[in-house]
C-alpha cells in the first residue's frame, strides 16, 4: 500500500513537471516570436550602449614582455595536424595571416588598396608585373627570404594567383626582384597575385614547384577566350606533383614561417604562436595563443569564461545579446563586412519556379527587411534589386539612377497577387492555385547547422504559405545538402550567390555562376561559353563573353557599364532573391586592447576592418596598430 | 574454433554493410571539400573543384564492387589506407587518437560499473522505497537527457561558476610533453569533466541492470537455502547474489566496452578532445571514406573481440558454463 502511494506521488509529480515544462516551452515560443523583430535584435546585439566606443585606445603602451592576446584559431592538432598549407590539417585561412606575411596588405574599403608589406614595391606596366622583394628578409629559422622564394610561391599557388591560365612568363631579375608577363593588361591581375602570403621556402616546396613550372613553361595550350589552360599531359605532371607533395607532412613546430609569429606548441585545445625574432618589424604583443573552436558550445564556454581578448566567432542572436549586455563595460563590438550574399537560389527549370512570374512574385512575397536582421547577429538587408551584387559592392558600381530603372523586390504582396494572376494562378479559399487547379509544393531546402541557413528556410517558407502558397522547408546535413542542391529537386536552396569576398569585384560574384547555377539548375552547355536567354527582353547574354569583358576592364567606369548588363540580366530573371548582406561582429573583450581606430556599432568600410578575424589580427599585428595600453 | 569463425563472419558481413553504407552516403567528397576551400582559401569554384580533385587520392569513376576488393585486400594486410582530408595514413590518425578516448571512457566505464553493480546489488537486497525511487528518479532524468548537455551543464557549473576544472583540453599548453609525473596529473585534471560526464549519464544504467539482474537472483532457492543456513549477510551478498547477478552484466559491460572504442563526437567536440569520436565526426563531416572505415573498422573489431573476452569471463564466472 504504501508502495503503491509512492509510486502514484511519483508518477503524479513527474506528469506535474513536464506540463510545467511544456507550458514553459511554449511560453518560450512566443517571446522568441515578439524577439524576432528586426530592430529589437539588431539594437540589442550591435547597438548595445557599451562604455567604450572606439576599437582604438587612448593611453600609453604597456610594456611588450609578458604580453599574451588569446583569441579563436582553426587548427588541426595531432595526430592529423601537420605543417604543410598546401594539404587539410596544415595551417589554414584562420593561422595563415599570423605565421605568414603577404606581398602586400589589402583592403576595397573605402578605396583598392595594396599596402607593401613583404613587398619593397611592385609596377604593373605594358603587361609586366615587376616584383621587388624588401631587402634582408628573412624566414623564421634566419634563412633569406629572396626571388627564389618568390618565384617558388607563385608556381605552388599558380591557379589561385591565376599566373597559370594569363601569365606567359615568370622570371628571376635578381636576388629580391622577378617579373610576370602577361597576356592581358586586367587590373584584376593585381588582386589574385599581390594578396599571396609566402608559405613555401624554396629550400623545402622547390622541387615541386619547379615540375609546375615545367608544365607551366612546356605543357599548357590556349582556350576559347584566348587564356592559357593546361593540356591534358600537363594536367597529369600537376597532378603527380600534387600527389606527391601532399605525402610532406612534416610537424607544424617545424616549419619555416615568414610572418609574425611561429608556432611553438599545439595541444587539443590550444595553440601557442610566439614572435618570428627574425621578423621585419618590432612587434607588439609577445605572444598569441589561440583556443581552438570545435562547437558553438565550447566557444559559448570560453566565451564565459572570460578566455577571449578578441573573437568574432558566430553566435545565435540571444546569444550575442547576453554576451553584450553581460559585458557592455568592456566590450567593444565591431560589425565588419564580408562581401557576400546570403538568399535563395531559385530553380529554374522546375515547375513552379521555372516560370519567370512565379520566382518574382515570390521575391515580393518574401519580407527581406525582417529575415536579414534576425538570421545572424550583424547581417544586413541584402540586394533588394536582385542583381548578384551585395550592396557594398553595388553601390560602388551602379548609380542609383541605374538602380531607379530596375525592379525593387522589397516586399509588396499586390505586386505578388497581380504577377501569379499572370502566369494563370488564382485564389481559392486563401490557398492559391494553378491554372489545374492545383497547389504543387515549392520546396526549399538549407543546411540544418547553420542558423543562417534555418533561419532564412523557415521565415520564407512561412510567409509563403500564410500568402497562401504550398511551401515547405527541410533542413539538411551539410554534405547531404551539396547533393541535394545541386539535384534539381528543390525550387529554392539557401546559398550564397553574388559574394565577392576575395576581391570586391563584380568579376568575382558573376564568376560564381559556376557553382550556384548549378543549384539553380541551369543547363551549362558541354562545350564553348554561356549564353542564356533574357525572359524578358528574348535576347541572347553571352554570359562568357560579358565575364571576359569585366576581367579586362582597366578603369571602374568600364566596370560600371559592363556590371550594369549584369545587373539588368539577373533583375530581370530573377535566379537568386537576396535576404541579407553577411557582416560579422568582432568582439574586444580586453579593454586594455588597442585596435585600429574603428567606431563601434557601425557598418564598417576600412583599411583594417574587413576580411576574417585573423586576417584583421594580422594586419593589425604587422602595422603595429595593435597593443595593450597600461 | 567455432566462435571464432563466427566472429570472422560477423566481422566480414559487417564489413561489407559498412562499406556499402558508407559509399551510398548522400554527399560527393570532392564537392565538399571544394565547398571548404571555397569558404576559407576564398577559391573561386572552378579552381576549389580542381584542387580538392587533386587532393583527395579517390577516383569515383572505380567502380564499387572493385573498390570493396581493393579495401578488404588493403586491410588484410593491415594497410587501412590514406585519409582524403588529411592525407596521413589512417592507421597513424586512428592510433593518435585511440588513447584520449581509451583514457576517459575506460576509467568511466570502470568508475560507472564499480559503482553501479555495488548501488544495484544494495538497492536490490536493501528493498527501500526511499532508494528505489531516487534511483528510478535518477535514470529517468540522467536516462533521458543527451550525454552532451549533461557535460554542458557540468562545464557550466564546475568550470565556469566554480572554476574547480579545465573546460576543454586534453593538457595544458605549459606542461613539457612526456612521462613526468606533471604531465600524468595535468592530463586527469583535465580529463576529470569527460570522465564525469559520462559517468554520471551512464551509471543509471548499470545500477538498474545490476538490480533487476538481482531481484530475480533473490528469489532463487539457493539464497533463501543460503539464508536458512544462517549464513552471514555479508557472505550472502558477495558470494551467493553478486556473483550469479553480476553475470548478465558481463556481457553488456563487454559490449560498452567495445563500443566505447568509438568515443563520443559531441562530447569530444565540447571538451575539445583529440579522441576517435572528434575524428569520426569530422570524417563523416568531410565524407572521408578511408578514415570512416577506417574508424568503423576499429570499433566492428572491438565489439567482437570484447565479446570474445565476455565469454571467456562469462565461462570463468559460471561454473556450470565451464563443465558443459
Amino acid at each position: 500500500m504504501k508502495k503503491s502511494k509512492l509510486s502514484k506521488i511519483l508518477i503524479l509529480s513527474m506528469a506535474l513537471t513536464m506540463t510545467v515544462t511544456s507550458f514553459i516551452g511554449c511560453g518560450s515560443k512566443s517571446n522568441a516570436t515578439k524577439a524576432a523583430n528586426s530592430q529589437s535584435i539588431e539594437d540589442s546585439v550591435t547597438k548595445v550602449a557599451t562604455t567604450l566606443k572606439n576599437a582604438k585606445l587612448d593611453g600609453e603602451k604597456a610594456d611588450v614582455n609578458g604580453t599574451v592576446l588569446t583569441t579563436v584559431l582553426s587548427f588541426t592538432p595531432a595526430p592529423a595536424g601537420h605543417g604543410n598549407p598546401a594539404v587539410n590539417g596544415g595551417p589554414d585561412w584562420s593561422m595563415e595571416p599570423i605565421i605568414y606575411d603577404y606581398l602586400c596588405d589589402y583592403s576595397s574599403q573605402p578605396e583598392k588598396v595594396f599596402k607593401p608589406s613583404l613587398l619593397e614595391k611592385y609596377e604593373f606596366k605594358d603587361k609586366v608585373l615587376t616584383l621587388t622583394l624588401k631587402k634582408d628578409l628573412k624566414w623564421s629559422d634566419g634563412s633569406p627570404l629572396n626571388a627564389d622564394d618568390l618565384i617558388c610561391n607563385t608556381f605552388m599557388d599558380m591557379t589561385v594567383n591565376k599566373v597559370a591560365y594569363y601569365a606567359d612568363s615568370i622570371t628571376k631579375k635578381d636576388d629580391l626582384t622577378i617579373e610576370i608577363k602577361y597576356k592581358r593588361d586586367a587590373n584584376l591581375l593585381l588582386d589574385y597575385i599581390l594578396k599571396s602570403a609566402v608559405k613555401y621556402p624554396a629550400t623545402q616546396y622547390g622541387k615541386w614547384a619547379n615540375t609546375f613550372k615545367t608544365a607551366f613553361e612546356n605543357n599548357r595550350e590556349l582556350d576559347d577566350n584566348q587564356n592559357y589552360k593546361f593540356t591534358k599531359d600537363g594536367d597529369k605532371i600537376v597532378a603527380d606533383a600534387t600527389a606527391e607533395m601532399n605525402k610532406y607532412l612534416p610537424d607544424i613546430l617545424t616549419i619555416k614561417c615568414s610572418g609574425a609569429y611561429v608556432p611553438t606548441v599545439v595541444t587539443s585545445s590550444e595553440t601557442i604562436l610566439e614572435r618570428n625574432k627574425y621578423f621585419r618589424t618590432k612587434l607588439p604583443i609577445e605572444k598569441i595563443k589561440g583556443i581552438r573552436a570545435t562547437s558553438t558550445e565550447s566557444t559559448a564556454v570560453s566565451i564565459m569564461n572570460k578566455d577571449y581578448d578578441l573573437e568574432g566567432v558566430g553566435l545565435s542572436p540571444d546569444m550575442a545579446q547576453k554576451v553584450a549586455q553581460n559585458n557592455k563595460d568592456t566590450i567593444r563590438q565591431m560589425v565588419v563586412p564580408e562581401f557576400s550574399s546570403l538568399g535563395f537560389c531559385m530553380n529554374v527549370n522546375k515547375y513552379p519556379t521555372k516560370d519567370l512570374n512565379v520566382r518574382k512574385a515570390i521575391a515580393y512575397i518574401v519580407n527581406k527587411e525582417q529575415i536579414a536582421p534576425v538570421s545572424e547577429p550583424g547581417m544586413r538587408l541584402g540586394d533588394e534589386y536582385g542583381v548578384g551584387l551585395p550592396p557594398s559592392v553595388r553601390d560602388k558600381y551602379l548609380s542609383k539612377d541605374f538602380l531607379s530603372t530596375l525592379d525593387n523586390y522589397t516586399m509588396n504582396l499586390d505586386k505578388a497577387k497581380e504577377l501569379l494572376k499572370k502566369a494563370g494562378w488564382s485564389e481559392k479559399g486563401g490557398k492559391w492555385v494553378d491554372a489545374k487547379g492545383e497547389s504543387p509544393e515549392i520546396k526549399i531546402a538549407g543546411v540544418g547547422e547553420y542558423p543562417a541557413h534555418v533561419v532564412m528556410g523557415e521565415a520564407a517558407a512561412n510567409e509563403l504559405k500564410e500568402f497562401g502558397l504550398n511551401a515547405t522547408f527541410t533542413p539538411k546535413e551539410a554534405a547531404a545538402y551539396n547533393d541535394y542542391s545541386i539535384s534539381g529537386d528543390a525550387q529554392m536552396v539557401v546559398d550564397g550567390f553574388g559574394s565577392p569576398t576575395n576581391t570586391q569585384h563584380p568579376y568575382e560574384a558573376y564568376d560564381g555562376i559556376w557553382w550556384y547555377g548549378k543549384k539553380m539548375n541551369l543547363e551549362f552547355p558541354k562545350t564553348g561559353g554561356l549564353v542564356f536567354k533574357d525572359e524578358i527582353t528574348g535576347k541572347d547574354f553571352n554570359y562568357t563573353q560579358k565575364e571576359m569583358d569585366l576581367f579586362n576592364a582597366a578603369s571602374d567606369k568600364d566596370i560600371s557599364k559592363v556590371t550594369e548588363e549584369f545587373a539588368k540580366f539577373f533583375n530581370d530573371n530573377m535566379w537568386f532573391l537576396p535576404i541579407s548582406e553577411k557582416y560579422y561582429v568582432y568582439r574586444l573583450h580586453n579593454p586594455k586592447l588597442s585596435m585600429p581606430a574603428a567606431p563601434t556599432g557601425e557598418e564598417l568600410k576600412d583599411f583594417y576592418w574587413s576580411g576574417t578575424t585573423s586576417a584583421i589580427l594580422g594586419k593589425a599585428l604587422r602595422s603595429g596598430e595593435l597593443y595593450y595600453i597600461k | 574454433m567455432k566462435k571464432l569463425i563466427t566472429c570472422l563472419v560477423t566481422m566480414l558481413t559487417s564489413l561489407l554493410l559498412v562499406f556499402f553504407v558508407i559509399q551510398a552516403m548522400p554527399g560527393d567528397p570532392v564537392d565538399t571539400l571544394a565547398q571548404d576551400y571555397m569558404k576559407t582559401s576564398q577559391m573561386p569554384y572552378d579552381q576549389a573543384l580542381s584542387k580538392a580533385k587533386l587532393a583527395l587520392n579517390y577516383d569515383p569513376d572505380i567502380p564499387v564492387v572493385e573498390r570493396f576488393f581493393a579495401y578488404v585486400k588493403n586491410i588484410s594486410t593491415g594497410n587501412l589506407g590514406q585519409s582524403m582530408s588529411y592525407k596521413g595514413e589512417v592507421s597513424t590518425i586512428v592510433l593518435g587518437a585511440l588513447p584520449w578516448t581509451l583514457l576517459v571512457c575506460s576509467i568511466s566505464l570502470l568508475l560507472s560499473f564499480v559503482v553501479g553493480v555495488i548501488l544495484g546489488i544494495y538497492v536490490a537486497w536493501k528493498r527501500s522505497n526511499v532508494l528505489d525511487g531516487a534511483i528510478t528518479a535518477y535514470q529517468a532524468i540522467f536516462g533521458s537527457i543527451p550525454d552532451y548537455i549533461v557535460a554542458y551543464l557540468l562545464i557550466i557549473l564546475f568550470s565556469v561558476g566554480l572554476g574547480l576544472f579545465p573546460s576543454k583540453g586534453a593538457y595544458n599548453s605549459e606542461v613539457t610533453l612526456g612521462f613526468n609525473i606533471r604531465f600524468v596529473l595535468d592530463v586527469l585534471y583535465h580529463a576529470a569533466l569527460p570522465i564525469l560526464a559520462y559517468f554520471v549519464t551512464t551509471l543509471a544504467g548499470w545500477i538498474m541492470g545490476m538490480k533487476a539482474s538481482c531481484m530475480s537472483v533473490l528469489g532463487e532457492d539457493y539464497i533463501n537455502y543460503a539464508k536458512a543456513r544462517g549464513l552471514s549477510n555479508k557472505r550472502i551478498v558477495f558470494s551467493y547474489l553478486g556473483r550469479n547477478a553480476i553475470l548478465p552484466m558481463v556481457t553488456s559491460v563487454a559490449i560498452s566496452f567495445g563500443m566505447m572504442f568509438g568515443g563520443s563526437p559531441l562530447i569530444e567536440n565540447l571538451f575539445v578532445y583529440p579522441g576517435v569520436g572528434y575524428y569520426l565526426a569530422t570524417a563523416i563531416s568531410r565524407r572521408d571514406y578511408p578514415l570512416m572505415q577506417g574508424m568503423f573498422l576499429m570499433i566492428i573489431v572491438m565489439v567482437l573481440l570484447s565479446g570474445l573476452i565476455a565469454e571467456f569471463f562469462y565461462t570463468r564466472l559460471n561454473p556450470r558454463l565451464r563443465e558443459k
